[in-house]
C-alpha cells in the first residue's frame, strides 16, 4: 500500500518536472538568437526589374567580368562616380574622367577661382562631389589648433552647371566642431573664433530634389538647404551610442535616404523624414549571423565576419539599393522581403582574399563598374594597387555546371587556405571548393580522435574530401591502408617548370609512389657568432657549447634564446627523433633516453639561476626571460646583437627573416642547420594528399599543382608582418629568388615596435646576395628527414613527457615509463 | 491439430515479425557487414580471406586488450555476483533499514555516465580528493590512473554501480523461495550453510543467468567512463577491447577491427552457449 | 534484534552511505557558486598545481546561480535536453511497439527456429558499440536518415535488450490463465493485450525502465551518427569541463540525473513484482 503510495508521488513528481521544464525551455528558447540568415545566402525570390538579369538557374547568362584600363593615380584613390555617362575617378592624387567607359582616361581639374581662394587662406580641398542635374560641390577642411584641442572646419563651394560658383555656409548646432561620435550634446564648447562655418560634413550626398544631406562628426546626419545653408532636418544616433551608429555609407532613391552600418540599415521617408520600420530584410541581411550584445557591439561566431567591407550605391533615379560586399552585388528594395543576388561573388576577382573595393557605380546598361584595391596582408602602410573591374550581363555565357571540390583540414581554414579556393575557384571557373574543419571551436567538444573517426566514416560513406591536409594526421598509416593516390606525377609536372625543393616534396616517397606532398616546412637553425657554431655538430656538442657559454656568460639572459622546453625541443628534435623510430616500428628508448637527458642539461644550463619553477612562463613572479626579437621570425639574429642571448635556437618559418639574418652576418655572426651526424629532421606542413576515394581526383590534382605554384607559394612572402598563420618555408624556392629579384644585397630599414610600451625602433636589415641565397638552398637541401612527430599522436606521446621531466615535475624514469606507455600501445596497434 | 500447430507457429511468428524486420535492418545487416569486412581490406575492400584474422591473433595490442577484457570479466563477474548476493542474503529481512540500504545501493545506476567522469576526475586525478586525503594521512599521492591500480579503479566502478540492481535481483529471486522449504530443512536439522548449498542456490539458478547475462552486458559499459576519462590511450592495465576497436576505427583499421569483432563475438557466443546449458533449464 | 545483525546493518549502512556520497558530492556541487568550485576543484581542472582538490559536503555559500544560469540562460541546453526527450521517448515507444510483441511471441509460442533466433538476439545484444560502428553508420546513410534523430532512435528502438527481459516475465505468466483465454474463443492479439500485457507489466515496465536509462545515457551513437550539433542529447554535454563550466557542469549532472531517478525509483517496485512472479513460477 505504501509502495503504491509513493510510486504515485514519484509518478506525479516526475510528471511535474516535465512540466517545469516545458515552462523553462519556452523561456529559454525566447531567448534564443533572432533571425540566423546567412549573409552569404542570397534569396533570390522577385522576378528582376527590367533590364537587370539573374545569375538564374537557367545555366545560361551571367554577368561576366573584365578589366577596364586603371588610370595611374598617386597616392590612395576613393572615389568612382558617373555623371551623364561620364565616369570620374578621384583620389589622393587628383580626379580623372573617362567618357568612352574606362578605356582611356584624362585628367580633369575642376577651375574654381573660389576654391582656390579659399585654399589660399590654408584650407585643402576634398573630393568633388557631383551632382546627377550637373553641379559640384567642392568641400574644403583645415583643422585649427585651440587651447581645448583641435577643432575642424569646412567651407564649401558650389559650381553651378553654368559655371557660377559661391559658397555655401551650413550651419550646424554648435557641438559638432568638436564632437566625438554620439556625443553631440556633451561637445565641449565652441572657440569664440570658429566662425558660422560648418564642421566637417562627410558623405555629402544630393537628395532628389536637390538638396543635401551629410554626416557630422558625431555621426548625426544633417539635411541641408542647398540654397540657405540651413538644416532642416536633423538624424541623430542612437541614445546611448553603439557600434552599429557608426554610419558606413548614405545613399538614396527618389522616396527613401538610406543609412547603413555594419548591421543596420536605417531608411528615412523623403517625404515624412521619419524612419522606415520595414527595412528588417535589409537589417538581417547586413547582420549576417553576427550577435548583437547588450553594448551594442556585434560579435560573430567564431571571429569570422561575413563580409570585408560594404559598399553601397544608388543613382537617385531607381527605387532600388545597390550593395557591394565580398560575396556579391546584391539589390535590395526599400521595404522588401528579400535581397537579390546580382552577381556571384565567387566567379569574381573582389571575393579573392586580398582584395577590398573602395567604391562602385551601376552604369546605364546596368552593368557595375568596381574600383579596386589589392591589399597588402598586413600591410597597412603601402599604398595598394588599384583596378577597375566591370561586369556586364552576357546573356549567351555559358555557365558550366559547378562542381565541388572538397578540401578538408583539422583545423578551421585560415586565410591562406581561403584565398587558394578563391584562387583556384576563380581560376577554373565553376569550381565551389568547399573547405570543411575537423574540429571546430565553436562547435562543441570534439578532439583530434573524434575528428578522424568522423573523417573516416565520411570517407567510407562515400563523402569524404577530395584533398585532405594531412598535417598533424598518421600518414603512414594512411598510407598502407591505400587511402591516398600517388602523387608523383604531379611533383613532376610543377618540377618540370619550377625549381621545387625535392628533398621535401619527395620527403614520403615510398616504392617510388608519392602519397602525401608538404608544400611548406621549417628548418632548425642555429644563429651565433662563427666560433660557437664551428663547434656545433650534433646534440652532444650543442649541450657542451651551452654549457660552456654559461659559465663564460653568467649574467646574460639565455643562452639559446627560448624560455620554455617546449621551444628546445622543437629546435633540437630534428637532430635525434628521425632516429628513434625504427623500421620495424619499435622506438629505441635508450636513444629517447638520452635526448631527454641533453635536453634537460640545455634546458638547465640555459637558465638563470635565480628562477625556480617553470622557467620564464610568463607569469607575474616569473616573467618572461626576453622579449621581442626571439619571438618575431623575421628578427632572426638580433636578440644575439642585442645580447639578449648568447645564440639562437629556432625553427625558421619564413625567408623574410633572411635580412635580418644578413644584417646579423654583417654584424659577425653566421647561422647553420641543425644536424646531427647526418641526421637532419625537419618539420613539414601543408601536407597535401588525394584520397583514394575520391570522384574527382583529376581536379583534386589540380589544386595540388597550384599550391605548389608560384602564386599560392608566394603567399606568405607578400606580408611585411608576416602572421605565422600562412604558408611556412615554401617548397617552391622559385619564389624565394623571385622575391628577392632585383634587390639582392640591398640594405633598407625595418620599423617595429616592442616591448611592451611599443616603443618604435628602427632595425638595419640587407637583402641577400646571391651567393647567401645559394647557401641558403645548400642548407636546405640537407634536411633529409621528415620528423615523425608530424604525426601528433606520436607528437604528444614522446614530447610532452620530456617536457614535464625537464621543469622537475616528474622523475626520467616516470616520464620514460609513460611516454612508452602511451606510445607502445599506439605503435602496437598498427 | 497439425493445423492448429500450423496456426500457433504462424501466429508465433507474426508475433516476432516487427522486431525481426527492424532487427535485421539495423542489428543484424550491420553486423553482417562487418563478418563480410573481416575477411576483406579495408579501404579497397578485396578479399584477402583470413589474413585479417592473422594479423589480428597476432597482434599485441589486441591480446592485451584482451587479456585486459578477460581479467576484468573474470575478476568483476563473481565479485558482483557474490558480493551482491551476499548483501541480498543479509538484507533479506524487511527491515526499514533494509529497504533505505537497498534503494541507496541503486543510486549508482541513475547516475548519467558524464556525471560520473566528473566525479572520477574529481577522485582520482593526480591533484583529486583522494590523493588529498591519501596526504592528509601522511601517504604519498598515487597515481591512480596512471598505473596499475587503474584497473582496480574500473572494477570498483562497475561495481559501485551494478551492485544496487544484482541486490534487488538476487533478493526478488530469493523471496520466490517459499518459506516451507526452509522450515522443512530446518526441522530436519540442516544447518545454515547447508540449506544455502543445498536449496538456496540450485533455486536461484534461473535467477542466476539473468543476472549473468545482464552483469556481462554492463561490464561492457565501462569503456564509457574509461574512455571519457582517460581518453584513446589509457594506463596499459585498462586498456579494453573497445578501446582497441575504437582506435582500429581511427586508424582506419576497419578490417583488424571486424575480425576482432568476429572473434569477440564467436567466445560470447560459446559462453552463452555454457550458460544457457547450465543455468536455464528451460 | 540480535547484535550480530545489528552490526551486519550497521556495516551495510556504512557502505550505502559511501555508495551514494557521489550523489551527494553532485547536489553539492550543484549548489555551489562558480568561485567556490573553483577553489576546490582548482587543482583538479587546472593541470600542474601542487595543491590538492578539496570539497565541503555544505557549500559555504550557497547559490542557485549556475543551475539558473543553465536553466534560463542556456538555450542550448533545453535544446539538448528536449533532443534526449525526443530520443527517450522514441526509443521506448519503438520498443514497446515492436519489443512486447517479439517478447511474447518467443515466450509463448512455438514455431521454427524460435531457439536459434533467441540466441542470435541474445549475441546481438552483447556487442558493444564501436563494432559495429562503421556498418552501422553506412547502413543509415543508405537509409537517408543519418544526422537525424532517427539514426540514433531506430537501431535502439529495436534493440534485442527489452525483448530478453520481457521475455522472461512473459514466460512467467502460468499457462493455465492462458489457456483459459484461448478457450475463450479469444483471438491472439486479444489474449496479448488483454492478459499478457496485465499480468507481464512488471517486465514490461522494468524493461522500459532500463530502456530509459539507457537511452538517456546514450554517448556513442549520438556522437557517431549526429553531425549536427544542434541534434546532441544531453549526454554529450557534461563531458567537457573546463574551470569555466564547472558550475553549469554540476547542474547539468543534476539536471540530467532527476528525471533518471524518479524513472528509476517509481518503477522499481515493478522490477521486484516481476521477478518474484518469474520466480514463483519455477
Amino acid at each position: 500500500m505504501k509502495g503504491q503510495r509513493l510510486r504515485r508521488t514519484l509518478q506525479s513528481a516526475l510528471a511535474l518536472l516535465l512540466c517545469a521544464a516545458l515552462m523553462f525551455s519556452v523561456a529559454g528558447c525566447s531567448q534564443e538568437k533572432p533571425g540566423n540568415s546567412n549573409a552569404g545566402d542570397s534569396q533570390t525570390g522577385e522576378s528582376s526589374i527590367s533590364g537587370l538579369e539573374e545569375t538564374g538557374s537557367s545555366g545560361k547568362g551571367y554577368y561576366v567580368e573584365t578589366k577596364l584600363t586603371m588610370p595611374e593615380m598617386e597616392g590612395y584613390v576613393w572615389n568612382l562616380d558617373l555623371v551623364d555617362s561620364v565616369m570620374y575617378i578621384q583620389g589622393g592624387g587628383g580626379c580623372q574622367k573617362s567618357e568612352d567607359d574606362g578605356k582611356t582616361w584624362t585628367e580633369y581639374k575642376l577651375e574654381s577661382p573660389l576654391a582656390d581662394q579659399i585654399e589660399a587662406e590654408g584650407f585643402s580641398r576634398r573630393e568633388i562631389i557631383f551632382s546627377a542635374d550637373g553641379r559640384k560641390i567642392i568641400p574644403l577642411s583645415k583643422t585649427v589648433d585651440y587651447d581645448g584641442g583641435f577643432y575642424s572646419i569646412q567651407r564649401n563651394v558650389v559650381v553651378e552647371k553654368d559655371g557660377t560658383e559661391r559658397e555655401l555656409v551650413v550651419k550646424l548646432p554648435v557641438g559638432e566642431f568638436t564632437a566625438m561620435p554620439g556625443e553631440l550634446d556633451s561637445a565641449p564648447a565652441v572657440p569664440k573664433d570658429a566662425g558660422d562655418y560648418a564642421t566637417l560634413l562627410n558623405d555629402l550626398t544630393f537628395l532628389p530634389d536637390g538638396s543635401l544631406v551629410g554626416k557630422g562628426l558625431s555621426e548625426t546626419v544633417y539635411h541641408v538647404d542647398m540654397e540657405t545653408g540651413e538644416v532642416l532636418h536633423t538624424i541623430e544616433t542612437s541614445e546611448n551610442f553603439q557600434y552599429t551608429d557608426w554610419i558606413t555609407g548614405i545613399a538614396t532613391t527618389p522616396t527613401t535616404l538610406l543609412l547603413i552600418s555594419s548591421a543596420r540599415g536605417r531608411m528615412i521617408d523623403l517625404e515624412t523624414w521619419e524612419e522606415r520600420t520595414d527595412g528588417q530584410t535589409l537589417d538581417e541581411f547586413l547582420l549576417g549571423n553576427g550577435e548583437i550584445q547588450e553594448d551594442g557591439l556585434v560579435t560573430y561566431p567564431g571571429g569570422n565576419e561575413p563580409r570585408r567591407f560594404l559598399e553601397l550605391f544608388s543613382d537617385g533615379k531607381e527605387e532600388a539599393f545597390y550593395l557591394l560586399d565580398s560575396n556579391g552585388i546584391y539589390r535590395y528594395i526599400p521595404g522588401g522581403a528579400s535581397i537579390e543576388e546580382i552577381v556571384d561573388g565567387a566567379l569574381t576577382t573582389f571575393s579573392l582574399q586580398d582584395i577590398t573595393c573602395q567604391d562602385f557605380i551601376k552604369t546605364e546598361n546596368n552593368g557595375f563598374r568596381v574600383l579596386a584595391a589589392t591589399m597588402v596582408p598586413g600591410d597597412h602602410t603601402s599604398v595598394p594597387e588599384y583596378s577597375i573591374l566591370g561586369y556586364d550581363f552576357d546573356p549567351n555565357a555559358e555557365r558550366k555546371e559547378t562542381e565541388e571540390l572538397k578540401i578538408y583540414v583539422l583545423q578551421p581554414a585560415n586565410d591562406y587556405l581561403n584565398q587558394a579556393a578563391a584562387v583556384f575557384r576563380k581560376n577554373q571557373g565553376n569550381v565551389v571548393v568547399t573547405i570543411e574543419a575537423g574540429i571546430d571551436p565553436d562547435a562543441g567538444p570534439v578532439n583530434f580522435s573524434d575528428a578522424l573517426r568522423q573523417l573516416n566514416t565520411n570517407i567510407m560513406a562515400g563523402n569524404g574530401p577530395d584533398v585532405i591536409l594531412l598535417d598533424m594526421m598518421p600518414i603512414d598509416t594512411y598510407r598502407n591502408k591505400g587511402l591516398l593516390v600517388d602523387l608523383s606525377d604531379v611533383v613532376e609536372q610543377v618540377a618540370a617548370e619550377n625549381e621545387l625543393l625535392r628533398n621535401i616534396t619527395d620527403a614520403y616517397e615510398k616504392d617510388g609512389t608519392i602519397c602525401a606532398v608538404p608544400t611548406s616546412f621549417t628548418m632548425p637553425i642555429v644563429v651565433g657568432p662563427e666560433e660557437s657554431l664551428n663547434k656545433i655538430t650534433g646534440m652532444e656538442s650543442l649541450v657542451q657549447i651551452v654549457e660552456d657559454l654559461r659559465k663564460a656568460e653568467p649574467d646574460i639572459k639565455s643562452i639559446t634564446g627560448y624560455r620554455m622546453t617546449g621551444e628546445v625541443m622543437g629546435s633540437t628534435q630534428g637532430m635525434a627523433i628521425p632516429t628513434w623510430i625504427q623500421e620495424d616500428g619499435t622506438v629505441d628508448w635508450t636513444l629517447v633516453e638520452k635526448y631527454y637527458d641533453q635536453v634537460k642539461l640545455i634546458c638547465d644550463a640555459d637558465s638563470n639561476t635565480q628562477t625556480e619553477g617553470i622557467r620564464g612562463s610568463g607569469t607575474e613572479d616569473d616573467p618572461f626571460k626576453i622579449e621581442g626579437y626571439i619571438y618575431d621570425d623575421l628578427a632572426i639574429g638580433q636578440a644575439v646583437l642585442e645580447k639578449e642571448s648568447a645564440l639562437e635556437l629556432r625553427q625558421m618559418r619564413t625567408v623574410l627573416g633572411l635580412p635580418s639574418m644578413c644584417n646579423a652576418i654583417d654584424k659577425g655572426l653566421t647561422y647553420k642547420v641543425l644536424e646531427d651526424d647526418g641526421t637532419c629532421g625537419f618539420t613539414p606542413s601543408y601536407i597535401l594528399g588525394i584520397s583514394a576515394k575520391s570522384e574527382k581526383i583529376d581536379l583534386a590534382k589540380e589544386f595540388v599543382k597550384m599550391l605548389l605554384g608560384e602564386e599560392m607559394q608566394s603567399f606568405g612572402l607578400k606580408s611585411s608582418s608576416w602572421n605565422g598563420s600562412s604558408l611556412d618555408l615554401p617548397v617552391n624556392f622559385g619564389v624565394v629568388r623571385e622575391y628577392f629579384a632585383g634587390k639582392e644585397g640591398e640594405a633598407f630599414q625595418y620599423d617595429t615596435f616592442v616591448g611592451d610600451d611599443f616603443q618604435k625602433v628602427s632595425l638595419d636589415r640587407r637583402n641577400p646576395t646571391l651567393e647567401e641565397l645559394e647557401s641558403f638552398l645548400a642548407m636546405t637541401q640537407k634536411l633529409n628527414a621528415v620528423l615523425p612527430t608530424q604525426d601528433v599522436m606520436i607528437n604528444n606521446a614522446l614530447l610532452p613527457q620530456c617536457a614535464l621531466y625537464v621543469i622537475g615535475e616528474q622523475t626520467k624514469e616516470e616520464s620514460l615509463k609513460k611516454a612508452k606507455e602511451e606510445i607502445e600501445l599506439y605503435l602496437a596497434e598498427s | 491439430m497439425r493445423k492448429r500447430r500450423k496456426k500457433q507457429e504462424l501466429t508465433g511468428l507474426l508475433f516476432v515479425l516487427p522486431s525481426l524486420v527492424g532487427v535485421l535492418a539495423f542489428v543484424l545487416a550491420p553486423f553482417a557487414d562487418v563478418i563480410r569486412r573481416s575477411f576483406a581490406s579495408a579501404i579497397t575492400e578485396e578479399w584477402v580471406g583470413l589474413k585479417n584474422y592473422q594479423d589480428v591473433l597476432v597482434n599485441n595490442a589486441f591480446r592485451l586488450a584482451c587479456w585486459n577484457t578477460f581479467r576484468f570479466s573474470v575478476i568483476c563477474l563473481p565479485a558482483l555476483l557474490g558480493i551482491s548476493l551476499l548483501i541480498g542474503v543479509l538484507l533479506q529481512e524487511k527491515t526499514r533499514a533494509g529497504e533505505a540500504i537497498k534503494t541507496a545501493f541503486l543510486f549508482p545506476m541513475a547516475i548519467p555516465v558524464a556525471s560520473v567522469v566528473l566525479v572520477w576526475r574529481t577522485l582520482f586525478e593526480k591533484q583529486g580528493l583522494l590523493n588529498g586525503i591519501w596526504n592528509g594521512l601522511g601517504l604519498s599521492p598515487v597515481e591512480w590512473m596512471d598505473s596499475p591500480t587503474a584497473f582496480w579503479v574500473l572494477v570498483g566502478s562497475y561495481l559501485w554501480k551494478n551492485l544496487g540492481y544484482d541486490i534487488v535481483l538476487w533478493m526478488a529471486g530469493l523471496s520466490g523461495i517459499s518459506s516451507a522449504i526452509y522450515e522443512a530443512a530446518r526441522i530436519d536439522g540442516a544447518g545454515e550453510w547447508t540449506i544455502f548449498r543445498r536449496i538456496t542456490l540450485p533455486c536461484l539458478l534461473p535467477t542466476l543467468f539473468t543476472v549473468s547475462v545482464l552483469s556481462i552486458l554492463n561490464s561492457f559499459k565501462v569503456f564509457r567512463e574509461a574512455y571519457l576519462v582517460a581518453g584513446d590511450y589509457p594506463h596499459r592495465s585498462m586498456y579494453l577491447l573497445q578501446h582497441l576497436f575504437n582506435n582500429w576505427f581511427r586508424d582506419l583499421s576497419f578490417d583488424r577491427m571486424a575480425a576482432g569483432a568476429v572473434l569477440v563475438c564467436l567466445v560470447i557466443l560459446c559462453l552463452i552457449g555454457i550458460m544457457r546449458r547450465g543455468f536455464d533449464k528451460e | 534484534m540480535k547484535l550480530s545483525q545489528l552490526i551486519t546493518m550497521a556495516l551495510l549502512g556504512a557502505l550505502a552511505v559511501l555508495v551514494c556520497s557521489p550523489v551527494a558530492f553532485l547536489l553539492s556541487g550543484a549548489l555551489m557558486d562558480g568561485g567556490e568550485l573553483r577553489q576546490h576543484l582548482g587543482p583538479v581542472l587546472m593541470d600542474s598545481q601542487k595543491a590538492f582538490a578539496d570539497w565541503s559536503l555544505l557549500p559555504n555559500h550557497p547559490s542557485l546561480r549556475p543551475a539558473v544560469e543553465l536553466l534560463l540562460d542556456s538555450p542550448e541546453f533545453f535544446h539538448m535536453f528536449w533532443n534526449s526527450v525526443g530520443i527517450t521517448v522514441g526509443i521506448l515507444a519503438g520498443q514497446l511497439l515492436v519489443g512486447a510483441p517479439a517478447a511474447w511471441g518467443f515466450a509463448r509460442y512455438h514455431f521454427p527456429l524460435r531457439g536459434p533466433l533467441f540466441t542470435l538476439y541474445l549475441i546481438l545484444m552483447l556487442m558493444p558499440f564501436q563494432v559495429t560502428m562503421l556498418s552501422s553508420f553506412l547502413a543509415l546513410e543508405r537509409m537517408g536518415i543519418n544526422d537525424t534523430l532517427g539514426a540514433v532512435i531506430l537501431p535502439s528502438a529495436f534493440s534485442t535488450f527489452p525483448v530478453f527481459i520481457m521475455y522472461r516475465f512473459f514466460r512467467g505468466i502460468p499457462g493455465p490463465i492462458i489457456e483459459s483465454a484461448l478457450l475463450d474463443a479469444q483471438g491472439p492479439l486479444q489474449v496479448f493485450w488483454y492478459i499478457g500485457v496485465p499480468l507481464g507489466s512488471p517486465g514490461i515496465v522494468s524493461a522500459m525502465v532500463l530502456g530509459f536509462l539507457e537511452s538517456w545515457n546514450l554517448i556513442e551513437q549520438p556522437m557517431a551518427f549526429l553531425k549536427n550539433k544542434t541534434l546532441w542529447p544531453l549526454s554529450l554535454y557534461l563531458p567537457n569541463i573546463g574551470l569555466e563550466n564547472a558550475g553549469p557542469a554540476f547542474a547539468g549532472a543534476v539536471v540530467t540525473l532527476i528525471p533518471a531517478f524518479l524513472v528509476f525509483l517509481s518503477g522499481r517496485d515493478y522490477l521486484e513484482q516481476g521477478i518474484v512472479a518469474s520466480a514463483v513460477k519455477e
